[in-house]
């Protein structure tokens, strides 16, 4: 077993760098490409049934530790992303297809097409900010049922991505896991605007979008340590402003069993080499033999 | 960094039918573009696209030439002198510094990104051979700019339209043979539609020729995270928009063939 191979639930990956959503898996070839640059799984673009163009631009913005997005999903359908998905599950990829839907039944049909086209697993994005699918993370109910209708409709793992706009996370986190979640992914960017004090206008094209980046770190780790606390006991995958190694640790130590990579790509692919060496050379100094080791240790602390 | 910065618009040129060049002047990407690069441009509440840099001037100035084909372009080129847009960039790979003797293929507005280039050799003093395709004399940009510099210092400059307007009637790609036979080149530098490309690539291929070309796709975040602009296993953003010819041959097969649209679905190109 190598020092950075990691389980959740049913999956194994090589190790616990992924690729989150939204970010560059788009093709075939740029999931090989992602693969090869050293990631443990490939989380693809959010897709829905049918083709969706997204928001108008400007889509993104830098703020001072972070960028806003406003992307609104844009995707070619799932027809189109499972002949993607195919060329790199065909090459050995462990892709995980990011799932939304407009009706519980889009979630369940996108879904099952993910599962024939080979992914190891589907990750259900109820918590985009800027998008009306975004509301089913913020409410209990709606979370169960679409949770539940995928899980009944596939027999690969089913993950749930978890939005910080809400009240109590942890609360939505276990009304997933009731509903059959096999894994549980936490953060999705955080709402925010930015406007140009020159004009007066929203800078981005849908006004309100998504934060990412350092500036979020925090919060991410705070949800993940307080949905571990809560006693959920499928893992968690932690996202949210990892910029290197340490940040990873961090996430490892409050409660994650993989982390996920997003906007730190802004400074190449080889971040996720760096976040690999980086966690290695710490188990070696630390003398520690596997990942679970680290995970969660924060809570034994306190 | 990357949020746009708002410039004051200096002037605007009509280029030819429904072409125009905005002139504004931004620090930021004066001292750093090298010509190919790209820049986003922000039209305040309508929409913020990637365009080629058609002027890099002295004291900052810069300017982009707008083909009005949709909303955002037609909003581009109705601004007026005093106006506003956002800028922010440069982003992306650029041209390689001109050689001694340098061949420029351009065709319609893919000229643009190729300008400043050709204010480079001109500055520079070496030698630059010009071709320049479009549909017709009306609608093709740059040939009063290009025939002014002509008197100066372009070695050779030759038009090609469609309709036989001006210069000689065809594709600019008719003319590489003749021009091509005469000379040997230390650079071949081209922009324009794509199948135009990759007619120039197949030809350089087998005659081995230097060439370098500025591919286009939809293009949304611009610094290399959203992969709305993969080309193969490049993201236009950042390992382009210029390629040399050695990196063509991994999307030898898609070149000319297909695109993407903002959702990202294949569009076929022919």
């Amino acid at each position: 077993m190598s020092f950075l191979e990691t389980i959740l639930g049913s999956i194994k990956l090589e190790n616990p760098v992924i690729i989150a959503s939204g970010v560059l898996a788009t093709t075939g070839e740029g999931m090989k490409l992602l693969y090869e640059k050293g990631a443990g799984a490939v989380v693809t673009k959010t897709t829905t049934l049918n083709s969706k163009p997204g928001n108008p631009n400007p889509t993104i913005v830098s703020t001072p530790s972070g960028l806003l997005n406003s992307m609104g999903l844009p995707n070619p359908g799932i027809e189109e992303m499972s002949r993607e998905v195919a060329v790199a599950c065909r090459e050995g990829v462990p892709v995980i297809g990011s799932v939304a839907g407009f009706s519980v039944n889009e979630f369940v049909e996108v879904a099952k097409r993910f599962e024939e086209a080979g992914v190891i697993g589907v990750e259900l994005n109820i918590s985009c900010p800027h998008e009306k699918v975004g509301l089913i993370g913020q409410d209990c109910k709606l979370t169960y049922q679409v949770v539940k209708a995928v899980k009944n409709s596939v027999k690969i793992p089913v993950i749930v991505k978890l939005t910080p706009n809400v009240t109590d996370i942890a609360e939505i986190a276990l009304e997933a896991e009731k509903a059959g979640a096999d894994a549980l992914t936490a953060i999705n960017t955080v709402k925010g605007m930015a406007i140009d004090v020159n004009t007066g206008y929203p800078i981005l094209g849908a006004k309100i979008g998504g934060l990412s980046g350092p500036a979020i770190k925090p919060i991410a780790v705070r949800c993940i340590y307080e949905i571990y606390e809560s006693g959920v006991k499928v893992p968690i995958i932690g996202v949210g402003g990892i910029s290197n190694w340490r940040d990873a640790l961090e996430f490892l130590m409050a409660g994650s069993s993989a982390i996920q990579i997003g906007t730190a790509f802004m400074k190449g692919y080889q971040i996720i080499e760096k976040i690999k060496k980086g966690l290695t050379g710490y188990m070696k100094k630390n003398k520690l033999q596997t990942l679970t080791q680290i995970i969660g240790i924060a809570h034994k602390r306190c | 960094m990357h949020k746009p910065r708002i410039c004051k618009i200096l002037k605007v040129e009509n280029e030819a039918e429904n072409i125009k060049t905005v002139y504004f002047k931004d620090r930021m990407i004066s001292s750093r573009i090298i010509p190919g690069q790209f820049i986003m441009v922000w039209i305040p509440g309508v929409d913020e696209i990637p365009m080629g840099v058609s002027h890099i001037g002295l004291n900052s100035e810069l300017a982009i030439t707008v083909e009005a084909v949709g909303e955002a372009t037609e909003r581009l080129c109705s601004l007026k002198e005093g106006d506003f847009i956002g800028v922010r960039g440069p982003y992306g790979r650029g041209f390689s510094p001109p050689g001694l003797s340098n061949l420029i293929i351009g065709g319609g507005t893919g000229m643009a990104p190729l300008m400043p280039l050709i204010e480079h050799c001109v500055r520079e003093k070496v030698k630059v051979n010009v071709l320049l395709g479009g549909g017709s004399l009306s609608k093709t940009p740059f040939i009063k700019k290009l025939k002014n510099i002509l008197n100066t210092q372009l070695e050779c400059f030759k038009v090609t339209t469609e309709d036989g307007s001006y210069g000689c009637k065809g594709l600019v790609t008719d003319l590489l043979d003749e021009v091509l036979l005469k000379n040997s080149f230390e650079r071949v530098y081209a922009c324009g539609p794509e199948l135009m490309l990759k007619k120039i690539y197949e030809y350089s291929l087998e005659r081995r020729l230097p060439l370098e070309v500025s591919l286009e796709r939809y293009i949304k975040c611009g610094i290399g995270i959203c992969g709305s602009c993969y080309i193969g296993p490049y993201r236009i953003c950042v390992e382009g928009p210029v390629f040399k010819i050695n990196e063509l041959e991994k999307i030898r097969n898609i070149l000319g063939e297909w695109t993407r649209d903002s959702s990202g679905r294949l569009i076929p190109l022919k």
